[in-house]
């Protein structure tokens, strides 16, 4: 895997550097003000989002500074949009749901795709074979391709629920995550498998002793890309949930417009905010593992 | 050990395949099934041989084009937004390995949109555009093509920062030294890019083309929540199409499934090729 | 028919105002008490019939038997659950399923093809009758029958009456009356009275009028206005206001003028005799609107907002907003008293024409399940319509208007736009059915009439596009809907 980190030495430093950085800084900045404008916007009332999306005051400067002052405070409601926006959507409850079926999802995914990658890869026959090969063909198929059949089954086997949801998800990212360990169990050797053995330990034992450890890596990067599909994905839950009960962060977005009337623009800037917040917290945490994982993804996929 | 590990395969196996089944295999083949049935549930089809897909294409005798609309529109789509992302991550990868102060921040600040969903990306975007357009009486539906770049921007912001990532690990995989020599032999900056970095860097550019094209051929989220395919079908790609053919109109179920089915080919066509051409470069290696 | 025996539900209703009707899905059950224009003579008779009624809860048995009502209002949801189990606490067996939105008839079609069946379950017009002919069991001697107030919302088929209207919605032209009043008292104003709007050409007048003078309205009464009408927005949460409900219009007087018996049958093909009066109704939207034509389809419009926070004085939509202005969490500026409702006025029969009252909810019986079934299905419902927790999940909890003889005092729909629907009947002018209620594959042919009219609207297209649209997409949505369903 390619090294990502970017102090790279000296040799290469530019000459003109502070050009760059100068160019660059504005960029980021081009880069990120779209959220910022959201962010700017859910705190004013919904009547000026789009009279004034890009000012603070409904009042030009130029009319003078004190009805500019007034027409601030005219324009900004404070927490109103949010007050709003939570108790229309429920947002707290999706936030749970969404929280819920990723971690589960993915630890099911983890747990058991591992566990089926070594075993595909030790055990030698036909099986073993045709299930890798189901796995390879399987990540080649769009969604839409079973969408119907996969949401109504799933609705016949009572999984339109958080808990059932998972085990679509295991079922539907299996492919990717087999594919992906299979690959690393492929690069393990088998002597310190067959040494604790030799001392006894079952397979169950072996696996959990030795293969879960030294896999680490390869489950920081099926996390990090599984939990970034099912966390923002919203057309297999939107179609397998009950989601007159169940609704996750990106389905409570949709349905804000979709409900039977006009966007309430002030509360969609403010759920836009919160379903932002999360992500952007995680990630300055978890930056470097985020950036392998996909590296890792991208190279291997 | 094979043998003792061998007949663990319930613990081992049958979880993953047991959801694989349900999740994967028994869809895709009963999808394939349905494609040639007339359907409104699963367990009330009727077979109809290739009705289905004949009437992708003509409907009562008149030709249906809001299929072969959409498959130009998205192969359109897809062909800009690979060179724009292509060309734009590279050269921002580029940039980023010059060590210039700051890199780290601006890597930060590119990859972010990438791990927002496609549906609030675009609720956000939505807002920037309307409100910037109201002022020349435009909407980012007023016409297929606003709807088009509004779509290619939304796509691009997301993106860029992925594909910069893995620019940036491919260039940092091309050995100093041999820059180095290239330089000591008097090559000037475009001789340098052209005939050392960009032939180096071909399985990466093979990678990061192959997950644009993919990307957006498959682009859904994005459609509907920007555009919903407005104004009157004319921004629906691939994906929103064959949705809202099986979700939209009671009775067209089959005629769904069928798009599906294509859809399903074509795609796999991509990945297929996407294969070929990544083994065969890493042989010559 | 309809006329006499629906303003006796709805004159009750003009007791008290409170929210919602049947398709209100934002809608939050936070009742709030509105206008307590109760007066003393209502208070009392409302007592009166409350006692009465809390005699027929006591006396309507609790049946064992099994029952499954799929339900088909998603918002309404909790209240069903939580009213099946206080019936199953009774000793009832009452399960109740809600599809997802969108998903009825798709739900209701593999529901069926289950061994437990739905027994009760949702018909939303004659095209439902249709496809359901051999499941719908004949309600008519029913005790449920007995107590519906309006027969004209029933659902008849070879004269069995198969299904059972329990709720209805009114729309028109919302309007902001204080507003409006103050525009009377301008110098040169067109109209005395907000009254004095009978027709289409006072009101297109009135419209012009107001809209020319928004600054002159605000500088003297200290409003927000910045045109007359609210904004006509054409993305997916406004359109259906013009694709749906005032597309109505030339449907019903077309279909009037076929004879047809039933006015929400349809036809399989239209010729758009009164697409003229649509056209007329709609620029005048557009025209006196502060919105900019060009941009309605962006999504950025919130007419609701624009009569709340009196930028706007009129505002076409249905009873489901009263509790949408006036519910205090909306922050709107717009009182309960300032809310009034007039008829869509099309220019074709002004002088007789009511509000739009309808709906598309429906109870039906599953005429396969065992009379067993049939029976304890039957008792429930009427537990729902005669009992205090029925009727208070039906009114507070649900927030809708239920046509039912029990529906009285506390439980009388709490909704002023309902109420205004029967003050209209009650001088004599004739509800408007809701003919839209036929349109064949409605999304289909809804988003081609959308998109032609948005053509129209931004200068892009003519109007001839809109009438193809809605006159040639009719009839072929017509025959593909009927293709499906014979196939």
């Amino acid at each position: 895997m390619a090294k990502t980190d970017m102090n790279v030495s000296t040799v290469r430093r530019a000459k003109h550097g502070w050009i760059l950085t100068t160019i660059f800084a504005v960029i980021s900045i081009t880069w990120i003000l779209p959220i910022a404008m959201v962010l700017l916007n859910s705190f004013k009332r919904k009547a000026y989002i789009f009279a004034n999306p890009f000012g603070i005051s409904n009042v030009k400067l130029s009319q003078g500074f004190a009805r500019w002052q007034a027409g601030i405070s005219k324009t900004f409601v404070g927490f109103m949009n949010y007050k709003t926006a939570v108790k229309q959507t429920k947002f707290f409850q999706s936030f749970g749901y969404s929280l819920f079926i990723t971690v589960i999802s993915v630890f099911l995914i983890i747990l058991c795709c591992s566990m089926c990658a070594w075993y595909i890869t030790r055990v030698h026959n036909a099986a073993t074979k045709i299930i890798y090969l189901l796995c390879l063909f399987s990540m080649i198929v769009p969604f839409q391709m079973v969408m119907f059949t996969l949401s109504k089954f799933a609705n016949i086997l009572h999984l339109s629920n958080p808990l059932g949801i998972t085990i679509v998800y295991l079922g539907f990212g299996a492919g990717l995550a087999v594919f992906m360990f299979t690959g690393f169990v492929k690069s393990v050797s088998v002597e310190i498998e067959e040494a604790a053995m030799i001392d006894g330990c079952t397979p169950i034992q072996t696996y959990f002793k030795i293969i879960l450890p030294i896999m680490k890596p390869t489950i920081v990067t099926v996390a990090i890309l599984e939990s970034m599909w099912v966390w923002n994905d919203y057309l297999l839950p939107s179609l397998v949930l009950n989601i007159n009960k169940y609704k996750t962060i990106p389905i409570a977005v949709q349905f804000l417009k979709q409900s039977h009337g006009q966007v309430d623009w002030g509360a969609m800037m403010a759920v836009l905010v919160l379903a932002i917040v999360p992500i952007v917290v995680f990630y300055i945490a978890a930056q470097k593992y985020i950036i392998e994982g996909v590296l890792a993804g991208a190279v291997k996929g | 050990m094979e043998k003792s590990i061998k007949k663990y395969w319930p613990v081992f196996v049958l979880p993953t395949m047991a959801a694989f089944t349900i999740g994967f295999i028994v869809p895709f083949v009963y999808g394939i099934w349905l494609s040639f049935c007339k359907f409104t549930t699963v367990v009330d089809w009727k077979f109809v041989g290739l009705r289905n897909y004949t009437r992708i294409f003509v409907v009562n005798g008149e030709v249906d084009t809001t299929f072969l609309h959409s498959l130009w529109y998205t192969a359109l789509f897809t062909v800009v937004t690979v060179a724009i992302i292509n060309v734009a991550a590279f050269g921002i990868a580029m940039a980023l390995t010059k060590g210039i102060k700051g890199t780290n921040l601006f890597r930060t600040v590119f990859f972010l949109p990438n791990l927002i969903g496609g549906i609030v990306l675009s609720y956000v975007w939505l807002m920037i555009f309307n409100s910037y357009l109201a002022k020349y009486s435009k909407t980012i539906v007023s016409t297929q093509w606003y709807a088009f770049w509004g779509l290619v921007i939304v796509v691009c912001w997301q993106q860029i920062g992925y594909m910069m990532i893995i620019y940036v690990a491919g260039i940092q995989n091309i050995p100093a030294d041999l820059i180095e020599a290239a330089k000591i032999d008097g090559a000037n900056n475009w001789q340098l890019l052209k005939n050392v970095t960009l032939p180096l860097l071909m399985p990466t550019i093979t990678i990061c083309s192959f997950l644009t094209l993919t990307n957006g051929f498959k682009l859904f989220d994005q459609n509907l929540a920007l555009t919903g395919g407005n104004p009157g079908k004319m921004s629906e790609l691939l994906a929103l199409n064959i949705y809202n053919t099986m979700y939209g109109t009671t009775g067209w179920q089959g005629v769904g499934q069928a798009k599906a089915v294509i859809f399903f080919l074509l795609v796999a066509l991509i990945s297929v090729i996407q294969n070929k051409l990544t083994t065969s470069k890493e042989v010559q290696q | 028919m309809k006329k006499k025996v629906l303003s006796v539900v709805l004159s009750a209703a003009m007791a008290s105002a409170v929210l919602a009707g049947c398709g209100s899905k934002g809608s939050d059950t936070a009742a709030t008490e509105a206008g307590s224009a109760a007066t003393e003579a209502a208070t009392a008779a409302a007592t009166e019939a409350a006692a009465a009624t809390t005699e027929a809860a006591d006396t309507a048995a609790i049946n064992g038997g099994r029952v499954y009502l799929l339900n088909f209002k998603p918002e309404t949801d909790e209240a069903w659950q939580e009213l099946a189990s206080k019936y199953n606490d009774l000793g009832g067996n009452v399960t109740v399923l809600t599809a997802a939105d969108g998903q009825y008839a798709t739900t209701l079609q593999s529901e069926m093809a289950k061994s437990e069946a739905p027994t009760i379950f949702n018909i939303g017009n004659a095209n439902d009758v249709a496809t359901w002919k051999d499941y719908l069991y004949d309600l008519s001697g029913s005790d449920l029958y007995k107590h519906v107030s309006d027969h004209s919302l029933d659902i008849k088929s070879d004269d069995k009456t198969v299904a059972i209207a329990n709720c209805y919605e009114a729309y028109g032209i919302i309007y902001n009356k204080t507003l409006l009043s103050d525009y009377c008292t301008l110098d040169n104003a067109v109209i005395k009275s907000p009254d004095d709007i009978k027709d289409f050409d006072t009101l297109k007048k009135v419209a012009d009028d107001l809209n020319k003078r928004v600054d002159e309205m605000n500088e003297k009464f200290g409003c927000d206005l910045q045109g007359a009408f609210a904004s006509a927005g054409l993305d997916s949460g406004s359109s259906w206001r013009f694709s749906g409900h005032l597309a109505n219009m030339p449907l019903y007087y077309e279909f009037k003028d076929d004879g047809l018996t039933d006015l929400t049958a349809g036809e399989p093909e239209i010729k758009g005799t009164y697409l003229d009066n649509f056209k007329k109704v709609w620029d005048m939207y557009v025209q006196d609107s502060g919105a900019d034509p060009k941009t309605l389809a962006s999504g950025t419009y919130n007419a609701e907002q624009e009569l709340g926070m009196e930028q706007a004085v009129f505002y076409q939509n249905g009873d489901w907003e009263f509790s949408a202005l006036t519910n205090p969490d909306n922050g709107y500026l717009v009182k309960a008293e300032d809310l009034d409702m007039m008829p869509i006025y099309f220019g074709v029969d002004d002088a007789n024409e009511g509000l739009c009252v309808g709906t598309e909810n429906h109870w039906a019986v599953n005429a396969k399940c065992s009379q067993e079934e049939i029976d304890a299905s039957l008792a429930f419902l009427n537990w729902v319509i005669t009992s205090d927790e029925g009727r208070d999940a039906i009114v507070n909890k649900m927030g809708l208007s239920a046509p039912f003889d029990t529906f009285t005092g506390d439980y009388a729909p709490k909704n002023a736009f309902g109420a205004k629907a029967s003050e209209y009947m009650n001088e004599g002018k004739t509800s408007v059915a809701w003919s839209f209620n036929a349109t064949p594959n409605v999304d289909d042919w809804r988003a081609d009439v959308v998109s032609a009219l948005t053509a129209y609207t931004d200068g892009s297209g003519d109007w001839d596009a809109v009438k193809t649209a809605f006159v040639d997409g009719w009839a072929k949505q017509w025959k593909l809907a009927e293709q499906a369903k014979t196939e």
